[in-house]
């Protein structure tokens, strides 16, 4: 804890302070926008970064993709377009509640438990830095493989009415992240010649696709002269405090979940909040509202969201990996001023270290601020009937889905995306666990793959590990679970028809 | 439509869809193929995993497809307002089609959106509704442009 011992009014200097700020802002509208996100962000301001000093450089940047995280949530509430890859989970319960007149009480959820994820990232990265690095570089590709396994089972809770379907689902999305160049040997995968397909299939058009031009499906297919918020006041950005706290063991849980993701390299804030949303949904105290604008789920992902930044900075600044695609944009950042992240940072520069500490409880708390005050600009768009937020829907998606690599086959894969879940959400295939294997599916594919090179082929070295065991362990008893959970389900419905028919 | 006869349409795609997924696995090129004594390379390669993904794929939809047929209920999916849906779907493939053979984004972004936005509105059909409609489209285009061209400089 010598960190306490560097004063933290040391680094907010007048400019520290403005660029601060300024990540934060842009970090914001960045994630806000559909196709961007943190990644995008760091990568467009890592130009300006050529002149600052390395503190104001990283402070910008953790500012930047703090912001970002909560700023995708901003269009999932709003529009139903998730911002980033992340903000899928947050649309499913935040949507709702926005469309019931509330959008101020959804993005005041998302913002509180942002920041108190924010405000926990931070507190690990602070005390758990080296004894967390050292376990997580002792998971290799078998245990990486079976937590991708451990997350995808976690969908048949997502959906456990039809799990065939549910399994097809999941199974789809696996195959959606095998198209393009394989990440082995080169070769290419269902691209059919299209250079375009050689790089894969982006998951911003699916998404943008999936869940924003579906629901403009589902709006023109209703009331078009709707307005979604009639009465101004419930745009502002509140929640009542005694509301809020209910919730606050789930958050605290979905924090350590996000940390932990965030910690172990290439999982990141995708992963978790697929993963959060699953482990949710079992102890939510409202299933009935689960998907239908639960503030329980809905807390709980942005809380994992942002608890990711905190720990994806973890195995940065202790082993010189980064944690997250945006953390690694952020160390590329640090290497362009001659600071190498690694084991003897913190020995030979644990001023920067220390900054990147606080900064970290500097960003939150600023992305805190600016969220209260500029939320509610973005719930306006609500006031909107519907046929004309259909419209603005349909054009941030389209852009959203371009801008994410300028290719102009991400607009197509879009609106097939569209039509295509269109089509399967009428016929109760599972949206999420497609979402969540999609998200995982490069991963798994890669562990996976290296585990079986590294054993010569053999399926043993998936078996002979005590931590592989233990993730079995885990497996297992989460398709139980899930077995009985289905079972129980389907004999209450029999049972509530009985009742009926005699009735 | 029955939803019983769109599931097995569907399941019936899925599984043609799957096969022809297997297929298509087995004939990925794999660099490492030459290597003599590399059994392993198979499974370590680029087409075992999709050739298992999409082999599952087959399975579970069969598995599905029974399911359904020896399902007894059954109930209809519904679709209301037909004419929207079709005709927003036929505005955004224009759309896309024009962005791409025409370039001129936001021009053509303009018209679509301004017929979306007037086709849309059930007010009556008035010159009104026709100058709100544009008014909404150029302000949302606008705004697109002040963000994405301006701003994030993101030639679309």
């Amino acid at each position: 804890m010598e960190f306490l011992s560097y004063n933290p009014l040391e680094i907010l200097s007048v400019s520290n302070i403005l660029y601060i700020i300024l990540g934060s802002i842009v970090g914001m509208m960045i994630g806000a926008m559909p196709g961007l996100g943190a990644p995008v962000g760091c990568a467009l301001l890592i130009p300006l970064t050529f002149t600052m000093p390395a503190e104001s450089a990283i402070l910008m940047l953790i500012s930047l993709y703090m912001a970002a995280q909560y700023g995708g949530s901003i269009s999932s509430v709003v529009l139903g377009i998730p911002g980033t890859p992340a903000a899928v989970a947050t649309v499913w319960d935040g949507t709702p509640i926005a469309r019931r007149g509330q959008p101020g009480l959804a993005l005041g959820y998302t913002l509180y438990a942002s920041t108190v994820g924010g405000i926990f990232g931070f507190l690990v990265l602070v005390m758990l830095t080296g004894p967390l690095s050292k376990f997580a570089i002792n998971m290799s590709d078998p245990e990486l493989f079976l937590v991708g396994l451990l997350g995808l089972v976690s969908t048949f809770s997502l959906d456990s009415k039809n799990p065939v379907r549910a399994v097809i689902s999941v199974l789809l999305g696996l195959f959606l992240g095998t198209v393009g160049l394989d990440v082995f040997t080169g070769a290419h995968r269902f691209t059919f010649g299209n250079i375009y397909l050689g790089d894969g299939i982006s998951m911003v058009p699916v998404f943008a696709g999936m869940f924003a031009l579906t629901e403009v499906f589902e709006m023109v297919s209703g009331d078009l002269s709707m307005r979604y918020v009639t009465d101004v006041k419930n745009v502002r950005c509140k929640v009542p405090f005694k509301e809020f706290i209910k919730h606050i063991k789930a958050i605290l849980k979905a924090s350590v979940i996000g940390t932990i993701f965030g910690i172990v390299p290439g999982l990141g804030a995708g992963p978790a909040t697929m993963f959060t949303y699953a482990h949710a949904k079992r102890s939510a105290p409202d299933p009935e509202m689960v998907g239908n604008g639960s503030p329980h789920m809905l807390t709980s992902v942005e809380a994992c969201n942002n608890a990711v930044v905190g720990g994806g900075l973890v195995p940065l600044l202790s082993l010189g990996i980064p944690g997250t695609p945006t953390v690694a944009i952020v160390a590329s950042a640090l290497i362009m001023h001659g600071i190498h992240p690694g084991p003897n940072l913190l020995t030979h520069s644990p001023g920067l270290v220390y900054t990147v500490y606080w900064g970290l409880l500097f960003a939150t708390i600023c992305m805190f601020i600016f969220g209260k005050f500029t939320t509610s600009v973005f719930a306006r768009l609500l006031i909107c009937p519907n046929y004309i937020l259909a419209a603005i829907v349909i054009i941030f998606s389209l852009v959203g889905s371009y801008a994410a690599r300028y290719y102009p086959i991400d607009v197509w894969i879009a609106i097939i995306a569209a039509l295509v879940v269109y089509v399967l959400r009428k016929l109760d295939f599972s949206v999420g666990a497609f979402t969540l294997a999609f998200v995982l599916a490069s991963m798994i594919e890669e562990h996976f793959r290296r585990s079986l090179k590294l054993s010569l082929g053999s399926p043993m070295i998936f078996f002979n590990r005590p931590l592989c065991i233990v993730l079995w362990a885990l497996i297992i008893l989460l398709i139980v679970i899930s077995i009985r959970s289905a079972k129980n389900t389907k004999s209450e419905k029999a049972n509530a028809d009985k009742a009926n028919e005699t009735k | 439509m029955s939803y019983k006869k769109a599931s097995i349409i569907v399941l019936s795609i899925l599984i043609a869809l799957g096969i022809a997924g297997c297929w298509l696995s087995i004939q990925i090129a794999d660099s490492q193929s030459g290597i003599s004594g590399s059994s392993n390379n198979f499974f370590g390669g680029p087409r075992f995993y999709p050739l298992l993904i999409c082999a599952l794929v087959v399975i579970f939809s069969i598995w599905a497809l029974i399911l359904v047929c020896r399902q007894k209920d059954d109930r209809i999916i519904e679709i209301h307002h037909k004419k929207n849906l079709l005709f927003v779907i036929a505005v955004v493939i224009i759309w896309a089609v024009l962005w791409q053979k025409v370039g001129q984004f936001y021009a053509v972004s303009f018209v679509a959106m301004a017929a979306l936005l007037f086709f849309l509105n059930p007010e009556e059909q008035s010159a009104k509704k026709l100058l709100k409609s544009g008014g909404i489209a150029l302000l949302v285009v606008s705004f697109v442009y002040a963000i994405f061209g301006a701003v994030l400089r993101i030639p679309l």
